[in-house]
C-alpha cells in the first residue's frame, strides 16, 4: 500500500469495515450503482475509465452486484425521449443528457428526474457511487435521497469544479496563473461579468446538495485538502487512487543505454494547461544550443481544444526542429506500447492536476516521470525516486533536469527501479469496498439504535 | 355702505355692503380667460387709478369656485343714473364652468365687491361675447384696463401653426416629450431660450383650459446640447435652459394642445405640442430619467412636478389590473398552514436556487409556495424552469403570471389574494434559506406572542455580515432631508444575539404575518411605485394597531439585496425612490420643509 495515501479517516474505516461483508450481506449481495459522466465506449477520459474499471472489478467480486450508469452528451434525445437506455449490456445504462446549467451544475433536463428515480427504484442500490456530478447535476444526490432514503451516496471527485468556475482548474482565466485559494472576489476577477453574489449562490447551492453525499473519495491528497478547505469534513473524505488496469504484458525495468538521445514522452490531451508550450519552449532552446541529446515524442490529441489554441499549436509545431516528434492521437488501450518506446514520461501541466492517469500508466510501464512541482503531480511523483520535479511553467528548469539526465543516464535507470508500482486493482477495490461496507454497517447500526 | 374686516394681521379689506350684478359672461379663447360683464354700485369705483384696473377674483359656481387674476374696465351706464358703473372683467383662468354661476367676488385695491349673477345671466360663445363687448369697451373709460382688454380680445387665435419664429424678438421653445398624466394632467419636457424680460407669459392651452407656466414650477435641466447646437450662435449661454413641468387639469379629449407665448411687445406666438405617446411605466421612466435633483432642489421638484405627475401615472397603472394566469405544478396541501409569496422580476434563475435550497433543507408539507411573475417577457423562461424544478424537487407550487408589470406591492397583493395559509411570508426572490426550518420558527414566534404583528429573520449578505436586523428612518440631507429607512448595523458582523428583538421597522424582503392581519391592512400599499417603502409603511400600519414588529436572531437567511432587480442603479430608479420617500413622508411624518436652495 506504499502509494495508497490513507487519510486519518480511513483508520476508522479499517477498524469497522474490512471483513464485515458476510455479516452485512446477510444473504443477499450488496448493490452498487457506479455513475459516471461518460462511458468508456464513448470517450476515453481518465475518470470514466476509472469508474468503469471499478464497476468491472466489483462485478467480479463475490457478494457484490454492480451496475454502471454512464452519460451520452453527443446525441441527446436520440431515442425519442427515452432518457435511459441499455446499448451495451444488461448491467450498463446510458443517460442521454438534456438541458444543463453549467454554472451551478443544475440538470434542467425534464426527463432525468423521473428516469433516474425509476432506475434507482428498480435497482435498489445500497450504494450510489458517482464519479463526477456533471451531466447528472448535483440534484442527482437529492433524487437518491428521495427515492432511496437508506442508500448511501459516495462521490469520487476528479477535479476542482465545485471550487472553481474556470473548468475546475484553479488557474486564472486571463493569464492562467495558479489560483491558490478561490474566493468570491477572486472568482469575480476571473469572471468580471459574474457578480460575487452569484459565486456565493453557486457555492450555497452546491453545498446544499453536497451535504447529501455520505462520503467523498479523492484520488489525491491535494484535492482532498481543497475539498476540506471548502467546508467538507475531513472525516468524510478518503484518498483512494483511481483504478488503473494492470498491463497485460510483463514489463522490465529500463536498461542503461548511452546511445541515442533521451526519449521524453508526452501523453494525453494537448492543451495549454497541459503545458505543451513549456515543452515547446524547452525544445526550442535546446535546439538553439545545438543540444541534440533529447527528443520529445508527443502522443495526443489537440482537436478538442479552442480553435485559437489549435492554430497556435500547429504553427509552433511547424517551426520546431528535429527534437520534436508529433505522433497524434492514440488509443488508450495501446498506451503501454508507446510508453515502452520512450525513456521518461513528462507531465508539464501548468495547472494543479489531480491524479493524472498518465503518471500511473508511466509507473505501470516503469518509466520515470518528469513533472511540474505542484499539486497532484508533485504528490504522486516522489522527486528523485519516481522521477523529477521542475518549477511549474519553467522551460529552463526542465532543460536543467533533461541535461542532467542526459549526462547521467544511469539516473533514469535507477529511477525506473525505484519508482513505485501503481496500486493493484484488488487493493484499490478492497479500499472502496471498505468504504462501502463501513457506510452500510453504519447505517445498519443507526437503524438498530433507532 | 362699507365695512372693514380683518383679512390677516397685516391687511384689512373693505367689503362692499351692496352687491353688484353680472349680466352675461363666457369664455373668450383669444383673450385667454373668462369674461364677465355687469355693474357695481357707486361710489366704490369713482376714483379710477392704475391700480384699480388689476386685481383678483373668485368665481363662485354651484359646484365649485375658480380663482384668478383679473383685468377690469369700467363704462358708464345710463340706466344706472350714476348709482352704479358698468364693469367688464377678464379672469385669466381656464374656461371650466362648475355648474350654474352664482357670483363673482372681485378684489380690487382694498375693496371686495360681490357681483351676483342675475337670473338666467346668459353664457355666451366667443363670437357673441366679442360682438357685445367690443362696443362697450370702445366707449369705456380710457384707462389701462380698457386698452388691455381690447388688446386681449383682438389677439389672433391658434390656427395649428407654430408661429414663434414670427415674433419680433428671438424666442425658441421646443417640446421633446409631452406625457399624459391621467386623467387630464400633462408633463412637458423641453427647452426654452429667450433673452431676459422678453417673454412676459407662457400659457399651456387646450380647449377652454389654460395654465400659466411659472418658472418657479419648473425643474430646470441642463441642456448643453441645446446651447452648443442652437444657443451659442444666438448668444445664449445658460445651459439650464431645459425644463420639465407638470400642468394639472389641462387636457381635453379633442382639442388641440399648444403653448402660447406672450412677449413684452404684446405679441403672441404659438407652439404646437407633440402627441402624447408614452404610457404607464414608460412615461414614469421618461420623466424620472430626465431630472437629477439634490439638496434644496429635491422638495420643490417633488412637490410641484414629480409627485403629482408620477402619482397620477401610477394611479392609472394600478387601476389597470393585470390578467392573472395561474399554473399549478403538483398538488399543494389541501389546507395549507402557511404560504410563501415570492414576486419575480428580472432574474428567474433565483427560483432555481431558492427551490433547490428549500428542497435541500427539507420542505414542510403543510406549506404552499406561490410565485408571482411580475415580468411578462420572462414567462416562457419561468414556465420551462418551473417544469424542470417540479420534476427535480417535487415541491408543489403555483405560478401567477401577470399580464403586465405591476411592481412589488401589487404583485405581492395579488399573491396574497391567492394565499390560503393561516400565516404568510412575503419573500424576495433574492432571499435564500440559511436555517433549515426558518419559516416554521418564525410562525412559532407569532403564535407564541399575540402582541406581534410581523416577524422577520436576521438577513445576511453573502460574506456573512448583516444585511438586515431591523430598520430606523433617518433624514438624508442630499436627498432633501427626506426620511429613508436605513438598515441598522448593515455590513457589520452579526451580534452575539439570540431570540426575538423588537424593531420599529422590518424589511419586506422576508416578512411573516398572519394572513388575516395582512389582508385587513390591505397588504402592501400600492401608492408606492414599483418597490420601496411599502414595508415600513406596513410596519407603521401594524404599529397603529398597537402590534409590534421583531427580528428573530435565531433564524438566518441570506439576502443578496437588490440583486433580483438586475442591472446597475439608474437615475430613474433613484428618482422613483425619491418619489416613494415623498409619499411615505407626507403620509406618516408630514410634508417636509424645503431646504434653502
Amino acid at each position: 500500500m506504499a502509494n495508497l495515501h490513507m487519510s486519518r479517516f480511513l483508520k476508522y474505516r479499517r477498524q469497522s469495515g474490512v471483513g464485515e461483508a458476510s455479516v452485512l450481506h446477510s444473504g443477499r449481495s450488496l448493490r452498487v450503482l457506479v455513475a459516471s459522466h461518460s462511458h468508456p465506449q464513448l470517450t476515453h477520459g481518465g475518470s470514466e475509465i476509472a469508474a468503469f474499471q471499478l464497476f468491472r472489478a466489483l462485478r467480479d467480486q463475490p457478494g457484490w452486484e454492480p451496475w454502471f450508469l454512464g452519460c451520452q452528451t453527443s446525441r441527446p434525445g436520440e431515442r425519442l425521449g427515452a432518457a435511459m437506455t441499455q446499448p451495451f449490456s444488461e448491467r450498463e445504462f446510458l443517460y442521454s443528457t438534456g438541458r444543463f446549467e453549467w454554472f451551478k451544475f443544475a440538470n434542467r433536463d425534464p426527463h432525468f428526474p423521473k428516469a433516474f428515480r425509476a432506475l434507482l427504484e428498480k435497482l435498489q442500490p445500497d450504494i450510489v457511487h458517482f464519479h463526477h456530478f456533471i451531466n447528472f447535476g448535483v440534484e442527482a444526490f437529492y433524487h437518491v435521497r428521495q427515492a432511496l432514503p437508506n442508500a448511501k451516496i459516495v462521490l469520487t471527485v476528479h477535479e476542482y469544479l465545485m471550487i472553481c468556475h474556470h473548468y475546475g482548474q484553479m488557474v486564472t482565466k486571463e493569464h492562467e496563473n495558479l489560483c491558490y485559494e478561490p474566493s468570491l472576489s477572486r472568482c469575480n476577477q476571473c469572471f468580471p461579468d459574474v457578480d460575487p453574489t452569484d459565486f456565493f449562490l453557486r457555492r450555497l447551492y452546491l453545498t446544499g446538495f453536497f451535504k447529501m453525499v455520505n462520503h467523498f473519495i479523492s484520488p489525491s491528497r491535494f484535492l482532498a485538502e481543497r475539498l476540506s478547505a471548502c467546508g467538507i469534513s475531513e472525516s468524510s473524505i478518503s484518498i483512494i487512487e483511481n483504478v488503473i488496469p494492470a498491463s497485460t504484458e510483463p514489463v522490465a525495468n529500463l536498461r542503461q543505454s548511452d546511445s541515442g538521445p533521451l526519449k521524453v514522452g508526452f501523453f494525453g490531451q494537448i492543451s495549454r494547461l497541459k503545458g505543451v508550450n513549456v515543452l515547446f519552449d524547452a525544445a526550442k532552446s535546446l535546439e538553439a544550443e545545438r543540444f541534440d541529446d533529447v527528443v520529445f515524442e508527443i502522443h495526443g490529441d489537440y482537436r478538442g481544444q479552442p480553435p485559437e489554441f489549435q492554430e497556435e499549436f500547429l504553427k509552433r509545431l511547424n517551426c520546431m526542429g528535429r527534437n520534436i516528434r508529433f505522433h497524434g492521437p492514440y488509443d488508450p488501450r495501446h498506451v503501454d506500447r508507446f510508453m515502452r518506446q520512450i525513456d521518461v514520461t513528462i507531465v508539464p501541466s501548468i495547472w494543479w492536476e489531480n491524479s493524472p492517469v498518465v503518471i500511473q500508466e508511466a509507473f505501470r510501464n516503469r518509466r520515470p516521470v518528469i513533472c511540474s512541482n505542484i499539486g497532484g503531480m508533485a504528490e504522486k511523483v516522489r522527486d528523485g525516486q519516481d522521477g523529477w520535479h521542475f518549477p511549474v511553467g519553467s522551460s529552463s528548469g526542465l532543460i536543467a533536469i533533461l541535461k542532467r539526465l542526459c549526462q547521467n543516464r544511469h539516473l533514469v535507470c535507477r529511477a525506473s527501479m525505484t519508482l513505485q508500482n501503481p496500486p493493484p486493482i484488488h487493493e484499490v477495490l478492497s479500499t472502496h469496498i471498505r468504504v462501502f461496507e463501513s457506510l452500510i454497517s453504519e447505517a445498519n447500526r443507526n437503524a438498530l439504535d433507532s | 355702505m362699507t365695512a372693514l374686516i380683518n383679512r390677516s394681521a397685516q391687511e384689512s379689506v373693505q367689503v362692499s355692503q351692496l352687491p353688484g350684478y353680472i349680466d352675461f359672461y363666457g369664455f373668450h379663447p383669444a383673450a385667454g380667460g373668462l369674461v364677465f360683464c355687469g355693474w357695481i354700485p357707486l361710489p366704490n369705483l369713482d376714483a379710477p387709478s392704475r391700480a384699480d384696473c388689476h386685481g383678483t377674483a373668485r368665481v363662485l359656481f354651484d359646484d365649485g369656485e375658480l380663482v384668478g387674476d383679473v383685468v377690469l374696465s369700467r363704462f358708464e351706464r345710463d340706466d344706472l343714473s350714476r348709482r352704479g358703473i358698468g364693469v367688464a372683467l377678464l379672469l385669466a383662468i381656464s374656461g371650466r364652468f362648475l355648474g350654474r354661476l352664482v357670483a363673482v367676488d372681485l378684489h380690487i385695491g382694498a375693496t371686495l365687491h360681490r357681483l351676483l349673477a342675475v337670473e338666467e345671466a346668459p353664457r355666451l360663445r366667443e363670437v357673441d361675447l366679442t360682438n357685445r363687448l367690443r362696443p362697450i369697451l370702445t366707449n369705456a373709460l380710457r384707462d389701462e384696463g380698457r386698452t388691455r382688454l381690447l388688446a386681449l380680445m383682438s389677439r389672433p387665435g391658434f390656427s395649428g401653426e407654430n408661429t414663434l419664429d414670427r415674433l419680433t424678438d428671438c424666442v425658441m421653445l421646443e417640446i421633446d416629450e409631452a406625457i399624459l398624466c391621467p386623467p387630464d394632467g400633462l408633463v412637458l419636457l423641453g427647452w426654452h431660450l429667450a433673452a431676459p424680460g422678453v417673454v412676459v407669459a407662457t400659457h399651456v392651452r387646450c380647449g377652454v383650459n389654460i395654465a400659466e407656466l411659472q418658472p418657479h414650477d419648473y425643474i430646470a435641466i441642463e441642456r448643453c446640447d441645446v446651447i452648443e447646437g442652437v444657443g451659442e450662435p444666438r448668444g445664449f449661454t445658460d445651459v439650464r435652459c431645459g425644463f420639465i413641468a407638470f400642468v394639472p387639469d389641462i387636457l381635453t379629449e379633442d382639442d388641440p394642445l399648444y403653448i402660447q407665448v406672450e412677449t413684452k411687445r404684446g405679441e403672441i406666438g404659438f407652439k404646437t405640442v407633440p402627441p402624447r405617446r408614452l404610457r404607464g411605466m414608460q412615461a414614469i421612466r421618461r420623466i424620472l430619467d430626465s431630472v437629477e435633483v439634490r439638496y434644496g432642489d429635491v422638495v420643490p421638484a417633488l412637490r410641484h412636478t414629480i409627485a403629482p405627475a408620477v402619482g397620477r401615472l401610477n394611479r392609472a397603472r394600478m387601476q389597470d389590473r393585470p390578467a392573472v394566469t395561474e399554473m399549478a405544478f403538483g398538488l399543494g396541501p389541501e389546507v395549507p398552514r402557511q404560504s410563501i409569496i415570492v414576486t419575480l422580476y428580472g432574474r428567474m434563475d433565483f427560483v432555481e436556487y431558492q427551490v433547490g435550497l428549500m428542497a435541500a433543507h427539507g420542505w414542510p408539507s403543510d406549506t404552499e409556495l406561490i410565485y408571482v411573475l411580475d415580468d411578462p417577457p420572462k414567462r416562457r423562461e419561468l414556465q420551462d424552469l418551473a417544469e424542470s424544478l417540479y420534476l427535480r424537487f417535487g415541491i408543489p407550487f403555483r405560478l401567477m403570471l401577470l399580464g403586465h408589470n405591476m411592481g412589488f406591492a401589487p404583485a405581492n397583493n395579488i399573491g396574497l389574494n391567492y394565499a390560503r395559509g393561516e400565516f404568510i411570508c412575503f419573500l424576495n426572490s433574492d432571499v435564500f434559506p440559511g436555517t433549515p426550518d426558518w419559516f416554521e420558527r418564525l410562525v412559532a414566534r407569532l403564535e407564541a406572542d399575540a402582541s406581534l404583528g410581523a416577524v422577520g429573520p436576521l438577513l445576511l449578505f453573502e460574506d456573512g455580515s448583516v444585511q438586515h436586523e431591523g430598520m430606523a428612518v433617518e433624514p438624508i440631507r442630499a436627498l432633501g432631508d427626506l426620511l429613508f429607512p436605513l438598515h441598522t448595523r448593515k455590513g457589520w458582523r452579526p451580534r452575539e444575539l439570540s431570540g426575538l428583538v423588537r424593531e420599529a421597522f422590518i424589511t419586506g424582503a422576508c416578512m411573516v404575518m398572519r394572513r388575516s392581519l395582512a389582508q385587513d391592512l390591505g397588504g402592501f400599499d400600492e401608492s408606492y411605485a414599483i418597490g420601496d417603502f411599502e414595508d415600513t409603511d406596513l410596519c407603521l400600519k401594524i404599529a397603529r394597531r398597537e402590534l409590534a414588529c421583531a427580528v428573530d436572531h435565531d433564524v438566518q437567511l441570506y439576502h443578496l439585496e437588490r440583486k433580483s432587480q438586475g442591472g446597475p442603479g439608474r437615475r430613474w430608479r433613484m428618482n422613483l425612490t425619491l418619489y416613494n420617500a415623498w409619499i411615505h413622508q407626507c403620509r406618516w411624518f408630514g410634508e417636509p420643509e424645503p431646504q434653502v436652495r
